[in-house]
């Protein structure tokens, strides 16, 4: 066991469960770029240097473009704009166990297929931290990620929860592939930073355009409020 | 070489012209040229070049060369169309990156790259152009799509094609994580090549996870509404970067990695190959019928695209895997290049006479001859002919992954194109409609005087740039032309 991949297995996971469950969407973000940012360096050994950087380089510029998305005036405070939308829906403490349950079976998942190696040692180790492989880190964040990520990426109605969560199961998938299979190579580790930086694209596109069409949204329903209040003298008048 | 060159070439080209897509002109020229160029580098593209990368090797095909060199004169002549009707240029840049990353992923033999990559492409294409060009820029260029569009609706698809596009390539990537671990086929199989029932289930899970994947990436039934509100919401040369050359290249990869690590395993799998089937007949049955209801022409071609797609898929139902592969490769090329073809033809008809309703369109084809000539093409290619390679592999895929009768009831319902195109072609030989009688700019014009002599308004250039402008219609209508000459080429030849 590797204390620092421990380290950073828990790191990735713990910005996995803030990114989608954390109310301020500041907070989210923050949560997304410690994922993405520290994800290159959960594996031993290590990508080389040009493929690191580029993978270190790649998550945090798909976080910058969400984040660049963005209006300063609509990061963290518009919290109550739309509470529904906003942070997961089951909460935090349940996200953590869901979490918590993924780790366990996918670090039983990858000592079960070290077993079948035919490198392997044929048999499951004693010792439960001698389970903690960088392979078995890398199947349990994954499979972490995939859990509390794929409702929010596929259900969510908010571009923004929506994109995240769809980075973060993307990057739980990336990295259940090489925890189950092995380290990918270098080609398929940059393939994987050009498909999470044109999702960030892609995304802050979304986000953008969603964050436009509310803003004059509401400015539409002001000036109606206004103007029927001019009418009126009052509230809104409403038919019977 | 030429591989890393037509990407270093239509990479920076993309995203210059997406940048530049707020100066109309300067956009097109740059993406144009930049289309023109990936043509013909794509065209020295060869089985020996081969190229060394990051651990992996990029290596040209003849069937690459085929396929780049269609996708970028598809791109082109889209572009050319866009600039033609002025359209806005939010659609060619994203056309061009998807084109660069598309080729790569094509090129490498590793499944896990070339899913990555072709998504990473189509996702762009898929969003920026659902939001970049509001409803009112797209109200001035497309007279048809005016009362269709709406900034909520766009924004909900571009959400909607991000998520179809995502979960498809992340099933996909599981497929191929179990392709490669302890338990895939590879590791687990015996000496001899005995299956093991664990690794048959295994087997048969895993094509239909990549099945799976297919059917939302291709938009085959039951995963066609995302497929269908895309066609009908999105500009339409949004269509073939997405769900044509994108969607095609996905096939390729998946095909590909199936004919590599399923085929082989020699398991039986006669549910999976079932239930695929069963899958592959809705869309070809239920894909047919709708193109057959549905009046307006962005249904009839999302409906076909979900036809193709069905045919696409029995390609993996097929027992014998090497000769479905071989033939699912060449439809799949064949009818996304047809079907552009067809998305060509209903842009420029949209904008030509402002209607997208075949009641509306009676009389098209007097007005306008050159978009007669160009469905008349691209039904010649959808239905194909004795001898071309789109009819043989139609058969092929059928009647290899279908038994009798239901495979001859099925080649029969295959051939609705016949139908639904044939009834455009029929209103478009009618009386004219008014809105069709009113479109004078369908006909070329020519309105140079020699007698007037050389002042300084009639200049040539002058000249040139004003029969240009007259005869936009016709000249897009030319391209759109080109378009299905290029889906007819490859339905007879196929992907070589």
């Amino acid at each position: 066991m590797n204390p620092w991949l421990v380290g950073i297995a828990f790191a990735v996971t713990i910005g996995a469960l803030i990114a989608v469950s954390a109310r301020e969407n500041r907070a989210a973000l923050v949560g997304l770029a410690v994922v993405l940012g520290a994800t290159p360096f959960l594996g031993d050994p290590l990508p080389q240097l040009s493929t690191l950087a580029a993978r270190v380089v790649g998550g945090v510029l798909a976080a910058y473009l969400l984040r660049a998305s963005m209006a300063p005036a609509r990061t963290g405070s518009d919290v109550d704009e739309d509470p529904a939308q906003r942070g997961a829906g089951i909460g935090w403490p349940a996200e953590a166990l869901l979490a918590i349950a993924a780790w366990l079976v996918g670090v039983s998942i990858s000592a079960r297929l070290e077993v079948l190696l035919p490198t392997g040692p044929g048999v499951p180790p004693e010792n439960a931290l001698a389970l903690l492989t960088p392979s078995a880190l890398g199947t349990a964040v994954g499979l972490a990620s995939v859990v509390v990520a794929i409702v929010p990426a596929l259900v969510d109605r908010h571009e923004l929860r929506s994109v995240i969560g769809g980075l973060i199961l993307l990057n739980g998938v990336l990295l259940l592939r090489g925890g189950v299979a092995g380290t990918p190579g270098d080609l398929e580790q940059l393939a994987g930073v050009a498909l999470l930086v044109a999702l960030a694209v892609a995304g802050s596109v979304l986000v953008s355009r969603g964050a436009r069409r509310r803003a004059v949204g509401a400015r539409t329903a002001k000036s109606d409020g206004d103007g029927n209040r001019r009418v009126t003298g009052g509230p809104i008048s409403r038919a019977p | 070489m030429s591989v890393l060159l037509l990407a270093a070439l239509a990479l920076p080209g993309g995203l210059a012209t997406a940048l530049l897509a707020g100066n109309r002109r300067l956009a097109f020229a740059v993406g144009l040229v930049t289309a023109a160029g990936c043509a013909l580098v794509a065209a020295s593209i060869s089985p020996e070049d081969t190229v060394p990368i990051a651990g992996s090797v990029i290596g040209g095909s003849d069937g690459l060369r085929t396929l780049t060199v269609a996708w970028a004169a598809s791109t082109f002549l889209f572009g050319l169309i866009d600039a033609l009707l002025g359209n806005r240029a939010d659609v060619l840049g994203p056309s061009l990156a998807c084109l660069g990353v598309g080729a790569i992923g094509l090129a490498v033999a590793d499944a896990g790259v070339g899913f990555a990559l072709v998504t990473a492409g189509a996702i762009g294409a898929a969003v920026v152009p659902s939001v970049v060009g509001g409803p009112d820029d797209r109200r001035r260029s497309e007279p048809g799509g005016s009362a269709r569009t709406g900034g909520a609706a766009l924004a909900g698809l571009g959400l909607t094609s991000v998520r179809s596009l995502l979960a498809s390539v992340l099933l996909a990537l599981v497929a191929v994580a179990w392709g490669a671990s302890p338990v895939g086929p590879f590791a687990a199989a015996g000496p001899l090549g005995e299956i093991d029932p664990a690794l048959e289930s295994g087997i048969g899970v895993t094509l239909l996870v990549v099945v799976a994947a297919l059917v939302i990436r291709l938009g085959a039934i039951p995963a066609h509404i995302w497929a269908a509100r895309f066609v009908q919401l999105m500009p339409s040369s949004a269509i073939p970067p997405v769900l044509g050359w994108g969607a095609a290249a996905f096939a390729l990869v998946a095909l590909g990695w199936v004919d590599v690590t399923i085929s082989p395993a020699a398991a039986p799998l006669v549910v999976e190959h079932a239930i695929v089937a069963v899958v592959a007949v809705a869309s070809i049955i239920l894909g047919g019928l709708a193109a057959l209801f549905r009046d307006d022409v962005e249904h009839i071609l999302a409906y076909a695209i979900v036809q193709d797609a069905g045919v696409a898929l029995l390609a993996f139902a097929s027992p014998d895997g090497a000769a479905g592969a071989a033939a699912g490769r060449d439809w799949i090329v064949a009818a996304v290049a047809v079907k552009s073809g067809l998305a060509a033809w209903l842009l420029v008809t949209r904008s030509t006479f402002g209607a997208n309703r075949r009641s509306d369109l009676r009389g098209w084809a007097r007005g306008a001859p050159i978009l007669a000539a160009s469905l008349v093409i691209v039904l010649a290619g959808a239905v194909g002919l004795p001898g071309m390679a789109v009819f043989d592999a139609r058969a092929t895929l059928v009647g290899e992954a279908l038994p009798q009768p239901i495979s001859a009831l099925v080649l029969v319902g295959s051939y609705a194109p016949v139908l639904f195109l044939g009834r455009l072609l029929v209103a478009g030989a009618g009386a004219p409609a008014p809105s069709i009688r009113d479109a004078a700019h369908a006909a070329i014009r020519l309105t140079f005087d020699p007698g007037a002599g050389w002042q300084h308004d009639r200049s040539p250039v002058h000249l040139v740039r004003h029969a240009l402008r007259e005869n936009r219609y016709p000249l897009a209508a030319i391209a759109s032309l080109l378009a299905a000459l290029v889906g007819l080429v490859l339905a007879m030849r196929g992907l070589g």
